[in-house]
């Protein structure tokens, strides 16, 4: 943007015959005679702006800091509008678990560099999202097949209301505007990506268990860079006590061998097909089915060797009562 | 004559883990493409880093002194590409422009993914090493592996923006990964041309400085346009700040201390008896020197240090009257039994170094696919540590808060190491298991022992001896 700019004041011819509005703009802008340095100060500590953006709004409000303001803020909503559609690769996998009243939100959102990711601006804005979709209780539903289902993540947004506006100034913001309040502050583009919320019923033998890995904390909101969830279900709820720590130690298996599938049946049959011409006899098939099928791989919170579908039959056994994997989601930043 | 014995063995093992791994990124991506041209000795080397945010905001560059190291995106690669045009009409630096710099190939050290250009260019007195790192994980993942040192930095920061709630972070990395001096260059002053914001950009980030004990009121400050300087347009903003910021770094960049001028230190690779004239240790002299009939300390492995004195060096079958650091001698000891020598130990100056066991470091645990395990580990694990000429089980205690360190994480951790080693800041080290590197790390700090851990020594001892 700025090199724009630079190379439009370049081209621009200099006789002032040729001026265009442009140009007699740029000039009073980039003179700075008109503002003073203290204001400008002051208007950078309470919005936090580009420099560059508090001169340009002060002189366009001749030094009236509350117009100023209001100016910069939906200057900066229309910049971030332009940043939308740039990459985002960093950020952080929000989660919060409220065993009481049984919910669980997991949300992931992005932004371009860690360093950004880092900010209190972003962490805030992760926190209130989070808060958000945790207020509307089980009335959303999104379940494993809906995670990153982009267009109902965007009509979310646009419906929404922040359950408080991140711009203290304003008297409410929805999802959508918050995050682009985001990237205004932080200059860079940040983008909802995935997710995941869910209720269950423990009186119907359901147990969730949800893991963030090496968190940090604000408020009741954990987050990091990856994170599991795991909802698993048996027939009767007298069992409960006893498939939460399977529930636990899945949960951490899911973060440490980020499976594809679930089962041999969740591959896709065209893969498995590719695969089979592929290797000698099913050599690829049944390399892939150990990499990338949760039940097939060996579990990696032992130093011993066994799948993951053996240690569910073992506790079946232990039960008498088939154990059931209904749901589960694997967050990962920069996967 | 003894160490010609030995002259096949200490080359075979003085290619020991940790050594080799700095030696190895030393080298690293030092020269690009195919020029090997011969490298002139004659200046002092430094290196230098970008560190990266978003395309065209350019607010942050890190330049480092001895080495360089950074990333370049989009904006930041500006300055670096100015400053090598800069240097290139003195004909010191070979001139790159951005597609250059940017297509930073994900080079394989050692099996470990390192995302970096190198880039080298010499001002009037130093020669320095630029290196461009994309993100902050990725800048400590170096510095663990020894891939990246920085000497110093350059901050840079658009004069348009000012600071921005990521620049504290990027000051943050400085710290956190030791960066003694920053020089802050302040770009884009064709866009703000104003001097009075200029002051006021300076203020905060010298206030931004200081709140990370940096000396902010100190640290100089360039005022400049990469931009300016790339299309050679205002010399006043470009090549005149092109040469103002090589001037500062010169100037404000310590070079750090020589490994020579350190007191001696030298791990023992090995030990053979010479009948008639005593016990000869070889190894590698890591830093300080030594001479014939110094007297020196043997310690590690052992609480106590045992006294002796040098009465004869050798290299490689000739006579040496002393020893530097880089050195592979063979060091004859005076009063000193085969069977008191093991490998691991050091030889040291009196009371340089005392011995631990407990430190702070933090690790990178390496992927699958650079040689790791693809299994995580949790706290209790105990795999080999192999540190200087040492190999050593270690007890590993992960950070509160954490459940499981998976490959591909760095954090800082508590370890044990099974018997007591002469241990210092910056010194790095291998985790193995299996036959397979599980982790890289770099000690941060270093722990006092508790009487319990000497009391078990003791007890360990006490069986030791009960059972010959």
């Amino acid at each position: 943007m700025h090199l724009s700019r630079y190379l439009l004041r370049k081209s621009l011819p200099i006789s002032s015959q040729f001026q265009t509005a442009q140009q007699v703009v740029a000039q009073r802008l980039f003179s700075g005679q008109a503002v003073s340095p203290k204001l400008v100060k002051q208007l950078r500590e309470l919005t936090g702006s580009p420099l560059k953006d508090c001169m340009k709004t002060l002189d366009e409000t001749k030094g009236d800091i509350e117009q100023a303001k209001e100016l910069l803020r939906k200057r900066g909503l229309a910049d971030a509008d332009k940043k939308v559609g740039r990459a985002t690769a960093e950020g952080y996998v929000g989660m919060r678990l409220d065993r009481q009243s049984r919910l669980l939100t997991m949300v992931e959102l992005h932004c371009e560099t860690d360093f950004v990711a880092k900010t209190e601006k972003f962490k805030e804005g992760l926190d209130r999202v989070i808060e958000t979709l945790h207020k509307q209780g089980n009335a959303l539903q999104f379940g494993q097949t809906d995670m990153s289902n982009q267009d109902r993540i965007n009509q979310i947004a646009r419906e929404l209301k922040l359950s408080k506006p991140l711009d203290s100034d304003l008297q409410s913001q929805t999802l959508e505007d918050g995050i682009k309040y985001i990237i205004s502050k932080t200059q860079e583009n940040c983008k909802l990506a995935k997710i995941y919320q869910r209720t269950w019923n423990p009186e119907e033998g359901q147990i969730m268990h949800s893991y963030i890995h090496n968190p940090q904390q604000i408020n009741s909101m954990l987050f990091g860079k990856l994170g599991t969830a795991i909802l698993m279900q048996t027939n009767d709820k007298k069992h409960n006590g006893e498939i939460q720590d399977l529930a636990e130690s899945l949960a951490l298996h899911i973060a440490a061998m980020k499976p594809t599938y679930l089962n041999k049946k969740e591959v896709p049959e065209d893969l498995k097909k590719k695969l089979k011409e592929e290797g000698p006899k099913d050599q690829a098939l049944w390399k892939m089915y150990n990499r990338d099928v949760l039940m097939e791989q060996e579990l990696a919170t032992t130093e011993e060797s066994i799948k993951v579908k053996t240690l569910m039959r073992q506790r079946e056994s232990e039960i008498f009562t088939p154990i059931l994997i209904k749901e589960w989601a694997f967050f990962n930043i920069g996967a | 004559m003894w160490l010609n014995v030995l002259k096949s063995r200490v080359s075979e093992k003085s290619s020991q883990l940790g050594k080799s791994m700095l030696r190895q990124s030393m080298f690293m991506g030092m020269y690009p493409s195919a020029s090997f041209a011969k490298f002139d000795r004659s200046k002092p080397h430094l290196n230098v880093g970008t560190i990266g945010n978003t395309p065209f905001t350019l607010p942050l560059l890190f330049i480092f002194n001895n080495n360089k190291i950074g990333h370049i995106d989009h904006g930041k690669t500006t300055l670096t590409a100015a400053i090598t045009k800069y240097l290139a009409t003195k004909g010191s630096a070979e001139f790159k422009d951005y597609h250059d710099i940017d297509k930073a190939p994900e080079e394989k050290a050692r099996g470990i993914t390192i995302n970096a250009t190198t880039i080298e260019y010499e001002s009037q007195n130093r020669h320095y090493g630029h290196v461009d790192c994309p993100g902050h994980a990725d800048y400590v993942k170096n510095m663990i592996t020894g891939a990246a040192r920085m000497d110093g930095g350059i901050l840079v920061v658009s004069a348009a923006d000012g600071a921005m709630p990521q620049t504290r972070e990027h000051i943050l990395l400085c710290r956190q990964v030791g960066v003694k001096n920053i020089i802050v260059f302040l770009n884009k002053c064709d866009v703000v041309t104003d001097p009075e914001m200029h002051e006021l950009v300076e203020l905060e980030i010298r206030e931004l400085l200081n709140s990370y004990q940096y000396n902010g009121d100190t640290t100089p400050i360039i005022k400049g346009s990469a931009l300016c300087a790339l299309n050679g347009t205002d010399p006043e903003l470009g090549e005149k700040a092109m040469e103002q910021l090589i001037e500062a770094l010169d100037n404000n960049i310590d070079i750090p201390e020589r490994e020579m001028d350190k007191p001696f230190l030298m791990s023992i690779d090995s030990s053979v008896n010479i009948p008639g004239r005593g016990t000869v240790v070889t190894g590698t002299i890591e830093h300080g020197r030594c001479k014939i009939n110094d007297n020196v300390e043997m310690i590690g492995i052992r609480r106590k240090p045992q006294q002796t004195t040098i009465t004869g060096i050798e290299t490689f079958n000739k006579q040496l009257d002393f020893g530097e650091s880089g050195d592979n001698v063979g060091v004859l000891l005076r009063g000193v039994t085969k069977e008191q020598v093991k490998r691991g130990m050091c030889l040291s100056k009196p009371g340089s170094m005392d011995v631990r066991r407990n430190f702070q470091a933090q690790l990178y645990i390496l992927k699958p696919d650079e040689g790791g395990r693809s299994k995580p580990f949790f706290t209790g694990y105990r795999p080999q540590c192999f540190l200087r000429t040492a190999d050593v089980a270690v007890d590993v205690t992960l950070p509160e808060g954490m459940q499981m360190a998976l490959p591909g994480d760095n954090f800082t951790c508590t370890m044990k190491l099974n018997y007591p080693l002469p241990l210092q800041d910056m010194l790095r080290f291998a985790l193995r298991e299996g036959g397979k590197t599980v982790a890289a790390g770099v000690i941060t700090k270093c722990l006092e022992d508790s009487e319990e851990d000497l009391k078990e020594e003791e007890e360990r001892a006490a069986k030791n001896k009960k059972a010959k």
